[in-house]
Order: C-alpha cells, then structure tokens, then sequence
C-alpha cells in the first residue's frame, strides 16, 4: 500500500508534483491558445525541477529547497515555508489596501486574502488537535 | 545548547560522514548539531546517544536559562 508521508519525502514524489505542476502550467497555456508561452513555461519548469531533482544531492541549499533528505532539511523547508508565507501575509494585505487607497479594490486580492486566513486558521485548528 | 558530540566521534576518529550514515542523516546534519545551529529531534538526539553509549543528558548540556526545572 502506497505510503502518502513517505511517498511526498521522496525523489519520486517530488518529480511526481512537479510533473502535475508542469501539465497544469502547459493545459493552462495552451487552453488560453498562448502555445509558446505553454512551450516557455514548461521548459522553464523542467529545468528548475531538474536542477533541484538532481542538484541536491550536491547543495545544501537545493537539498532544503526540494523538501526531501533528513529531519534538518525538512525542518528548514518548514522553516523556509514559513518565512515565505509570512512575507505573503505581509505583502497580499498591503498590495490590496494600495488597490483600495487607489480607488479601484482588486477583488483576486480579496480572495486570496481569504483563502490565506483561513488556511492559516484551518491548519492551526488541526494542528492544535493533532499535536 | 552545547553538546560533547564533536568530542566523542573524536575519540572514535569517526567521520562527520560516517556517523551521519550510522544514525541515517546527512553529513550537513551532523555539522549542523555540533556546531550548535541545529537541535536535533528527540528521536535523533536518542540515537546519537545511544550510539556513543551515553545518555542525552550526559551528551547535551543547556545553557543557563534554557531549562526551568
């Protein structure tokens, strides 16, 4: 039976993801007819992923970005997912208030305001339960 | 946090390596944990005992303040 933590902790998960995240970027693409920039952006993709996928055995750095390897490397990836998702909650208020001072409110700001809170709020309850 | 693991793989002439192979985690990680940037979980902590056949108390030593009782 198919193991979903170690499945996500490992190479083949990773290339995995990134593959879904590759179709999903190129169908986008090219159901908005833009076939170059479905071509572009997955190349793109392909590359990073395989720079990660193949990098981190090499860097410490690739080894903490692609999620994978020992308790310290998925800490720090917490960590660095963390940070990322502060500076996000930072930065979607702030650019949707400029929007409103502007007079025109972006509602994509509003909405991703509002998945973020309560994702945060969702995750907490849970986490809160679980540990 | 400091610890008496750069002293014990020493006095075994154990790699970073090595023993970061032993205890199934990376060079990086070992490093990390000796130089005193990196706790490592209890499980792992547990190991490293384990391995130099001491025990967590005896391998990790609080600084002032980082224990209350």
């Amino acid at each position: 039976m198919l193991n979903v933590k170690s499945f996500c902790s490992s190479t083949r998960g990773l290339v995995t993801f990134g593959a879904v995240l590759i179709l999903a970027v190129f169908l986008a693409f090219a159901l908005g007819g833009d076939w170059s920039g479905a071509v572009i952006s997955s190349v793109i993709l392909i590359a990073f992923l395989a720079v990660v996928a193949v990098g981190r055995r090499h860097s410490d750095t690739l080894n903490v970005m692609s999620g994978l390897g020992d308790e310290r490397s998925r800490h720090l990836y917490l960590r660095a997912s963390a940070f990322a998702g502060t500076v996000m909650a930072f930065v979607i208020p702030a650019w949707w208030l400029v929007t409103v001072a502007q007079g025109k409110p972006n509602t994509t700001l509003n909405l991703l305001a509002a998945i973020f809170g309560l994702s945060f709020i969702f995750a907490s309850a849970v986490l809160a339960r679980r540990s | 946090m400091r610890n008496d693991v750069r002293r014990l793989r020493g006095e075994l002439a154990l790699s970073q390596g090595a023993l970061g192979d032993a205890l199934g985690v990376s060079r990086q990680t070992i490093n990390a944990i000796e130089t005193g940037r990196y706790l490592p979980s209890l499980p792992l902590a547990i190991g490293l005992a384990r391995y130099f056949q001491t025990t967590v108390e005896e391998l990790f030593h609080p600084d002032p303040g980082d224990v209350r009782c």
